[in-house]
């Protein structure tokens, strides 16, 4: 096996793609080496690549059965059973052989590959294989071992045994290492006592380790552990020491108390406990709401809400605060204690401009006009209301002037409330409601260009408007990097393909996935020292965070645009991409069929996607009507992709016949259930559907059904007389999409040529050619009646914010020059990309 | 409502509202994960529910990464960030933060650290406040802080020429262990160093 310049080679071959040659150069080596199990198991994988996975399979399973030791083999195989979904197998590989060998360098290997690959049930096996072979003069091991039983017991895809066994077995491991050194060794133990069911046990352990030591973790287990006991008596207690004794003035102390309260029924104590609190912090004013919540039965209510807003009326944590108890009362009474803080704080003068406003004034304001607009819904399309936040907005720029620039200002959020409202009363055409929200927001971000939820409306709003170049500026400025890429790129990347399938958008996109590639690496090796410095209490967390970071739904949907506008610019090196894309079909697993059971981390996407930012400001709330303005289509979700990759792989028609017909399944299930695509995608997946029936089943009435679909919707996604289409993302996105049918239309008649006989070709050919001409022809058609649209557009705008007797944005026309004019040039390079197709 | 609580990996993904902040650094993974592999008990977060479209939610309002390091009389411990989302500041919050870190640190078990101490951009005028507030004061001056912390020492710098914008003020506050309060110095702000000065 140490044949490493042929090991080399056969991996080029793999690496390029070139499986048989890669076979080819395997065989020899079979040959030479006739008793090394490395490269039968190297020829299943290239097997399995090549798209043989029965035989992969069935040779893999023949293999294991010899039971090898060879560690680069029982890697391949581990490999092989995981790609194809055979999980059991994958363990059982190593599992066997350690029974068999029992040596410690394999168990040791075995332990380091379960780590790399976040595999909780495989760590959990190769640590009891280590404290039953390793040494154990230390109880070093016994700890990973509890800990990792601990962790696996978590796993849904336990056996009932399992689920029974670990916790049972982890809980003995750790009492063998008592007595317990640290806070971290006392974290095992007490969460083994809570998964075996001792609550009150591993209650009473915490108490006495913290007599000695502080900790955190622990102290938050205690509540939780009186908590699931039911020991109200004992958690009342406890949370009235933590308060009284120990000062520790916090939330989950707080609630813990009034939910202990409220079992006992000790509602006067628990008064009394708050009424004596020493400080009238945020959470004691706001336990008194809490226990109301828990107790209805409270009189004065208002009282508690006024002294609340006394203290707090003024900071911005006002609104999420009270957010949740505004349920327990009546809207109108709470609108009447927020005016009296209006009034008694002289608001008036500051919107009739008697005195300059203080920061406290400002915050007020805004949380007078964030529940306004929250209590009542019909404020949304409420004109006067958008003018008022204007007035409120103008009446307190001042400050502006005098923060620190990197400094917040709430009064921006005036202006978010007012594009909100400006959105939800557009009627039909919002064409010209994105761009006077541009010009809003593009004004306030000149006076504030710190503020990040302006620039992320702007991402938006640009995007919505077909303007990449322009939405990438802004994105930039927010220098996203890292983690956020993750979390955030959606934001710039969605449908990009259909919008920019440019060198440019590509280059982007590939920069943007750097932040994938060496993550699963480094978070391996740190979960690996979490293990070494002892630092248990957060190895679930790291295991939980490589398997959400690695399965990253964000980062497939990326992975899927690159692949699209490779394909658009007819690239053909994308073999690694299509590697990654496979993984992630494995993994979009179509929840429908998995109600079953849910799923561990390890079996699916994760969506880490984070939407609520843009709504972080404002009522804390996604507004549907304006949401849908400006969003690039419906919510792509692990079926959007699971169906895109079930398309594109039918294209692509490298697999075998049974796998096309459950590709062709997978989108007609989609296609019942269809809210997750835009009306071109649907469409696209129709002819594709239609294309599919008839090569793989025979159906000469899709042939019609085809031409059907072809005909009817030509016009409805290149009609270039709707003014809404014309100037926004929708524009690129069918006009895309509609080539991309057409170019895989071509596709599929080639990869299925023996499929189809000629009359047919030619009748779909000629579909196919009415497509791409009408596509051609409207696309010359564009920029003429943009320019018209575009006219009109600039007159209405500037008439709106220039000779409007009802609100003024103090906005001059140079502005709205200047805008219309960047505007301008990014979609024209976007709308540029169409002449080329 | 605040409670404060220990972070974990996966709180990675929740930090927007407070690391799109301009003044907030973002680091590369790794650099958290060692923190939390390294010091799991100096890093935490602030977190308060959130009714977001009619959910319950829990967000996190802030956080600290601290971590522990120095020899004999320079034992030590070090912010390393602290910092607020916007909806959560003025309350306290990045005090109660700092005071929980010093809590942590400042008894014999488990650290039992001599000072406490940051590095904070000269023009940070807010955050400056704060550290005194809570009893630090400057140690030192750190010119060119900032424009070399991508780890190449930039020879260039000339250590009389300061400039608020990339110095950092390296602040301390001595600790119940440094009984003769050894650790801190007045008119620190008058004391030049260069960045390969301040490595542990
Ligand atoms: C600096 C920062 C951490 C303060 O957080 P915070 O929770 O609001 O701070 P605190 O409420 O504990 O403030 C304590 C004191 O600092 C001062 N201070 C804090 N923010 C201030 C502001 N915006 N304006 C004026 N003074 C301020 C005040 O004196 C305040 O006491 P007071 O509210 O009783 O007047 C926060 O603004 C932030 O996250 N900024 C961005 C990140 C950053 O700069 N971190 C520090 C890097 S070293």
């Amino acid at each position: 096996m140490s044949d490493n310049r042929n090991n080399e080679l056969i991996f080029n071959a793999i690496d390029a793609g070139s499986y048989k040659s890669a076979q080819a150069l395997c065989s020899k080596q079979m040959k030479r080496y006739p008793n090394s199990s490395y490269y039968y198991a190297l020829n299943n994988y290239i097997l399995l690549l090549n798209g043989s996975k029965e035989e992969a399979i069935r040779n893999s399973k023949e293999l294991m059965a010899k039971i090898p030791s060879d560690l680069s083999t029982l890697e391949l195989l581990n490999l092989i059973f995981k790609k194809v979904g055979l999980y059991n197998e994958s363990i059982e590989v190593y599992e066997n052989a350690c029974k068999k060998y029992s040596s410690l360098n394999l168990i040791q290997s075995w332990f380091d590959l379960s780590l790399k690959n976040f595999d909780i049930l495989s760590l959990q096996k190769s640590s009891m294989a280590l404290v039953q072979k390793g040494d154990n003069s230390t109880n070093g091991l016994k700890l990973w071992c509890s800990l990792n039983l601990l962790i696996a017991s978590g796993l849904e895809k336990l056996t009932k045994n399992q689920k029974y066994l670990f916790p049972k077995l982890g809980l003995k491991m750790i009492e063998d290492c008592k007595p317990l050194k640290n806070s971290q060794e006392y974290y095992i133990y007490v969460s083994l006592l809570m998964k075996n069911g001792h609550f009150q046990q591993a209650a009473d352990v915490i108490k006495e380790f913290l007599n000695q030591e502080r900790d955190l973790e622990l102290q938050l287990i205690l509540l939780k552990s009186l908590n699931d006991a039911e020991n109200w008596n004992e958690l009342f207690d406890i949370c009235d020491s933590f308060l009284n004794v120990h000062r520790i003035d916090d939330w989950n102390v707080w609630s813990n108390l009034i939910k202990a309260a409220s079992n006992l029924g000790k509602l006067d104590q628990t008064l009394k406990i708050i009424d004596n609190f020493p400080i009238a912090s945020r959470n004691r004013q706001l336990a008194y709401l809490e226990l109301i919540k828990h107790n209805q039965q409270l009189d004065h209510l208002e009282r508690y809400f006024e002294s609340y807003l006394d203290i707090f009326g003024t900071k911005l944590c006002c609104f999420p605060d009270l957010k949740p108890f505004l349920l327990i009362l009546e809207s109108e009474k709470f609108m009447n204690i927020l005016a009296k803080q209006i009034s008694s704080r002289k608001i008036e003068e500051v919107l009739q401009m008697q005195r300059k406003p203080t920061d406290n004034d400002l915050i007020l304001m805004v949380n007078y006009m964030k529940f306004k607009f929250y209590l009542h819904q019909d404020k949304l399309t409420n004109f006067e209301f958008l003018q008022e936040n204007l007035t409120y907005y103008k009446a307190t720029k001042y400050l502006l002037n005098v923060k620190e620039k990197t400094d917040y200002f709430a009064g921006d959020e005036f202006l978010l409330i007012g594009v909100q409202i400006i959105i939800a009363l557009s009627k039909q055409d919002e064409i010209s409601e994105l761009f006077k929200c541009i010009v809003i927001l593009e004004k306030a971000v000149e006076r504030d260009v710190h503020e990040y939820h302006l620039r992320l409306w702007l991402v938006q709003l640009y995007s919505a408007l077909n303007c990449y170049s322009l939405a990438r500026l802004h994105y930039d400025s927010l220098k996203i990097k890292f983690i956020q890429q993750d979390t955030l790129s959606h934001y710039i990347f969605t449908r990009i393909s259909s919008l920019q399938p440019s060198a440019g958008a590509l280059k982007d996109l590939t920069k943007s996935q750097a932040v994938y590639d060496n993550s699963d690496f480094e978070t391996s090796y740190f979960l690996q020292k979490t293990y070494e410095k002892q630092s248990f209490s957060k190895t679930n967390g790291f295991l939980e965070f490589g398997l959400r970071f690695s399965n990253s739904l964000a980062k497939y949907l990326n992975y899927y645009e690159m692949y699209k506008i490779n394909k658009h610019n007819k690239q053909t090196n994308v073999n690694a991409i299509l590697d990654k894309l496979r993984i992630s079909y494995k993994l979009s697993k179509d929840s429908s069929q998995e109600l079953q059971r849910s799923l561990d981390l390890d079996e699916k996407l994760s969506d880490n996607r984070d939407f609520k930012i843009l709504w972080d400001c404002s009522i804390l709330d996604s507004i549907e009507v304006v949401d849908k303005v400006i969003k690039i289509g419906p919510l792509q979700t692990c079926i959007y992709l699971r169906t895109m990759l079930s398309k594109e792989f039918l294209i692509l028609g490298d697999e075998q016949q049974d796998n096309s017909q459950i590709y062709l399944q997978n989108i007609e299930q989609a296609l019942k259930v269809n809210n997750n695509f835009t009306e071109v995608e649907l469409w696209q997946l129709r002819v594709i559907r239609e294309l599919a029936i008839f090569v793989l089943q025979n159906e000469s009435s899709s042939l019609l059904k085809l031409e059907s679909l072809i005909n009817n919707f030509l016009n409805q996604f290149l009609s270039v007389d709707n003014a809404t289409t014309l100037m926004t993302w929708r524009l690129n996105h069918n006009f895309i999409n509609v080539y991309d049918t057409f170019k895989s239309i071509q596709s599929f008649q080639q990869v299925y040529k023996k499929q189809i006989n000629k009359e047919a070709n030619k009748k779909i050919s000629d579909l196919n050619k009415k497509l791409i001409d009408k596509l051609r022809d409207n696309s010359v058609l564009i920029k003429a009646k943009r320019s018209e649209v575009t006219k009109d557009l600039k007159l209405t705008i500037k008439n709106w914010f220039l000779n409007n007797p009802k609100i003024d944005f103090e906005i001059t026309e140079s502005f709205i020059e200047g805008i219309f004019q960047s505007i301008k040039e990014s979609s024209e390079s976007s709308v540029g990309i169409l002449r080329k197709l | 409502m605040t409670s404060i609580v220990p972070f974990q990996a996966t709180d990675l993904f929740t930090l927007n509202a407070i690391n799109l902040d301009s003044l907030t650094e973002n680091f590369q993974v790794f650099f958290y994960l060692q923190y939390l592999s390294d010091w799991p008990s100096l890093f935490f977060k602030s977190e308060s529910p959130i009714l977001f479209n009619n959910e319950l939610l829990t967000t996190p309002s802030g956080y600290m990464m601290g971590k522990n390091e120095g020899h004999s009389k320079e034992w030590h411990t070090h912010i390393t960030a602290v910092t607020i989302s916007p909806t959560y500041r003025r309350l306290g919050l990045a005090s109660h933060l700092c005071n929980h870190l010093q809590k942590s640190t400042e008894e014999e078990e488990p650290y039992y650290t001599y000072f406490i101490d940051l590095f904070v951009r000269c023009n940070n005028k807010l955050a400056i406040t704060l550290y005194e507030k809570l009893g630090y004061s400057i140690y030192r001056r750190v010119v060119g802080y900032y424009s070399s912390s991508s780890g190449n020492i930039n020879y260039e710098i000339d250590k009389n020429k300061t400039n608020d914008d990339v110095d950092a003020f390296d602040m301390r506050k001595s600790l119940k262990r440094d009984v003769n309060h050894e650790c801190v110095r007045e008119n620190g702000e008058k004391f030049n160093v260069l960045p390969e000065e301040v490595r542990f």
